[in-house]
């Protein structure tokens, strides 16, 4: 089997696990729905960490989506995937949260520099032995603090589309969906957020054109 | 133009999903420009730091956390509510309440007896309508047969506002078969209205709790007047500019029924095409056919001021056959009246002769003074070009700027224009034919966006250079 096909094969197994347990879920199984959060905590944190860009806040917001994924979860009719559904509830709670958050001036009291890299806060601690040579971890670092400074400066559509499309592999359909926006919409988002996020790396000098 | 296209293909094809047509293209424009090469470069270094950041973690205790929010925070007596009607026990009970409530209602209206001459097949349906809050309301699609006439109103539909809590309620077939039915046969439903025979000409159902807008236009569309008869000022309904009409893209609504909008933007109401038989009077349009609108603005009281009302008496033949908007006084004669080939409801428009050697002033002050300027001042440019290039008989010939201008406003425009040059007004001769215009349809669809409640008139200037 080709690596495409594996990926696939791997992809439709897992789908169908999330299926089953959604069953479950809805007919009451509680183990179920445990599962379910294990199985999508870590993207839904991730896009909620992004939204809100500290680390106490975005826990918290999970905790919300999953109890409203708990409450609701009969609801869904399985027209689309069980994933693009949560998306569209995680989003939809992030954007309130943010306008709420917007209104006490959170935002203004949150300084940049918690947006750096996320592995250096309090909930994460760097492997005491990753095998990189001292100032290749250190270079990491502080890479992932400038992209992920970038990342929390961009407008919140398009912070929404990076994140669901380049760091956790959705699909364009998917992120419409979620989003509830146009394919064409999303790409040319993608394509401004994306320019937004290339034009602050070449200021920071983290990257640079091909010349001639 | 070809590297902002080659430009936006880029992201795309960093995800692998450009088609092959236009990744060769793509790969033939790269051999030869450098600036797309570089952007293309840093785009893939860009997209592979985003790829390369890690995952965070999520708290080690969510799992438990959620657990303690679901026995802490009880569900809302809403939602247990809404749980409850959705076990089958409740539906069941909930259709045979529904069931004996339309039983009785339709009972007695039919021991009431039905009024009106003609036969109006009805299906209506059901509506759910919140105890407070915005009325959710579905206009009955209706079916409205005339014999004479042959005005024929097909499928006006209106989309559901949200309820803001999701509790459901009893739901209520209202229905009035003696009700005056506006021009799209939209039954204006009320809770107070349920049991109460229907009456013609009454006032409209306010005991909805709608947005003022809707309740302007539901007290304008409950006179059912002759067409003769002008219709009051505060009455008359808002016209929607004539636009392409398009099988299965058919949006908004024809012939008086008031625009909607809900924050700006339109609600979709599919609706097809209406076709008006003419009457005896020869300034009837024969066979006019309306245009449908595709996504029109609802500009309100667009033509409130000088256009008579719409409205079609569903009972007597209109008396000239001609279908206006607004007041009937403006048009002193058929001259004056928009043509009707397109069967739209006519709009207030000016035409103006102005003869400038400044064309391209001419483009600023109406971009100026107009919505949507920007695009305005760039067809002036264009415009103005050519009129530097043309020469002789052409140049006499003129050419033309348009776009719509806040009718408060209209006065200044033309003020402006007469300190650039000699300003002459023409009869208004301009027929919106369903292959109008695009800007304007297109200008149209953000009108209505930007110009909640403004009143607009269309102003078309032809620019002509003075004589050599």
């Amino acid at each position: 089997m080709s690596n495409l096909q594996e990926q696939s094969h791997e992809r439709e197994v897992e789908e169908a696990r999330v299926n089953d347990l959604v069953r479950q879920a809805q007919e009451g199984s509680l183990e179920a729905v445990d599962e379910l959060v294990r199985t999508f905590q870590t993207p839904i944190f991730n896009l909620a960490y992004r939204m809100v860009n500290q680390h106490e806040e975005a826990g918290d917001l999970t905790q919300e989506v999953f109890v409203k994924v708990t409450r609701a979860i009969r609801k869904f009719r399985g027209g689309a995937r069980f994933s693009t559904w949560l998306y569209a509830l995680a989003l939809n709670t992030c954007r309130s949260r943010r306008r709420r958050l917007r209104r006490i001036g959170f935002f203004e009291k949150v300084s940049l520099d918690e947006t750096g890299d996320p592995e250096a806060g309090p909930l994460h601690r760097e492997p005491a032995d990753n095998g990189d040579p001292p100032d290749e971890t250190a270079a990491k670092h502080e890479t992932r603090e400038i992209v992920g400074r970038a990342i929390a400066t961009l407008p919140e559509e398009f912070r929404e589309v990076i994140v669901m499309r380049d760091m956790q592999g959705l699909s364009y359909e998917e992120i419409a969906q979620a989003t509830g926006c146009a394919e064409g919409t999303i790409k040319s988002r993608l394509w401004r957020a994306r320019a937004k996020v290339r034009d602050e790396l070449v200021r920071e000098g983290l990257i640079c054109g091909v010349n001639g | 133009m070809r590297c902002e296209r080659i430009k936006e293909w880029m992201g795309e094809h960093l995800d692998g999903c450009l088609d092959a047509d236009r990744t060769r293209e793509m790969n033939e424009h790269l051999t030869g420009c450098d600036a797309c090469r570089r952007e293309l470069e840093e785009l893939r270094q860009t997209v592979a730091l985003l790829r390369d950041m890690p995952a965070v973690r999520p708290p080690a205790d969510l799992i438990p956390s959620v657990h303690r929010r679901l026995a802490q925070q009880p569900e809302s007596p809403v939602l247990i509510f809404w749980r409850v009607l959705s076990l089958p026990q409740t539906r069941v009970a909930a259709a045979a309440a529904l069931l004996i409530m339309v039983g009785t209602y339709g009972w007695r209206t039919l021991t009431a007896g039905h009024g009106g001459a003609e036969s109006d097949l009805v299906t209506s349906r059901q509506v759910a309508l919140p105890p407070q809050g915005p009325a959710v309301i579905q206009v009955a699609e209706t079916v409205h047969e005339r014999s004479t006439d042959e005005v024929t109103v097909l499928d006006a539909k209106r989309s559901k506002q949200d309820v803001s809590d999701m509790t459901p309620r009893p739901s209520l077939i209202l229905e009035r078969p003696e009700a005056s039915m506006d021009d799209l046969g939209v039954i204006r439903e009320s809770s107070a209205r349920a049991s109460a025979p229907a009456v013609a000409n009454e006032p409209a159902a306010t005991s909805l709790s709608l947005p003022p807008l809707e309740q302007k236009q539901e007290l304008a569309e409950k006179e059912d007047k002759p067409l003769s008869s002008p219709a009051p000022a505060d009455k008359l309904v808002e016209i929607e500019p004539p636009v392409r009409a398009e099988e299965g893209e058919a949006r908004g609504r024809i012939w008086g029924e008031a625009g909607e909008r809900r924050g700006g933007k339109l609600a979709s109401t599919p609706a097809r095409a209406i076709k008006v038989g003419g009457g005896k009077d020869a300034d009837a349009a024969p066979g006019a056919v309306a245009p449908v609108t595709t996504k029109a603005p609802l500009s309100k009281n667009l033509a409130a001021a000088e256009l008579p009302s719409p409205k079609v008496d569903r009972n007597t033949k209109p008396s000239d056959g001609r279908l206006y908007a607004g007041r009937s006084d403006t048009y002193s004669d058929s001259a004056d009246a928009p043509a009707l080939e397109s069967a739209s409801p006519a709009r207030k428009e000016r035409e103006i002769l102005l003869t400038t050697s400044d064309a391209r002033a001419a483009g600023k002050i109406l971009a100026r003074y107009a919505v949507h300027g920007k695009d305005i001042k760039k067809k002036a440019d264009e415009a103005a070009k050519k009129l530097r290039d043309q020469d002789g008989e052409e140049a006499q010939s003129g050419t033309q700027i348009s776009g719509w201008v806040p009718a408060a406003r209209y006065a200044q425009l033309i003020a402006s224009l007469q300190s650039i040059g000699t300003v002459k007004p023409l009869p208004a001769t301009l027929g919106w034919a369903s292959g109008g215009s695009g800007t304007v349809s297109d200008l149209s669809g953000q009108i209505g966006n930007e110009s909640h409640g403004t009143e607009l008139i269309f102003v078309q200037i032809t620019l002509v250079p003075p004589a050599k």
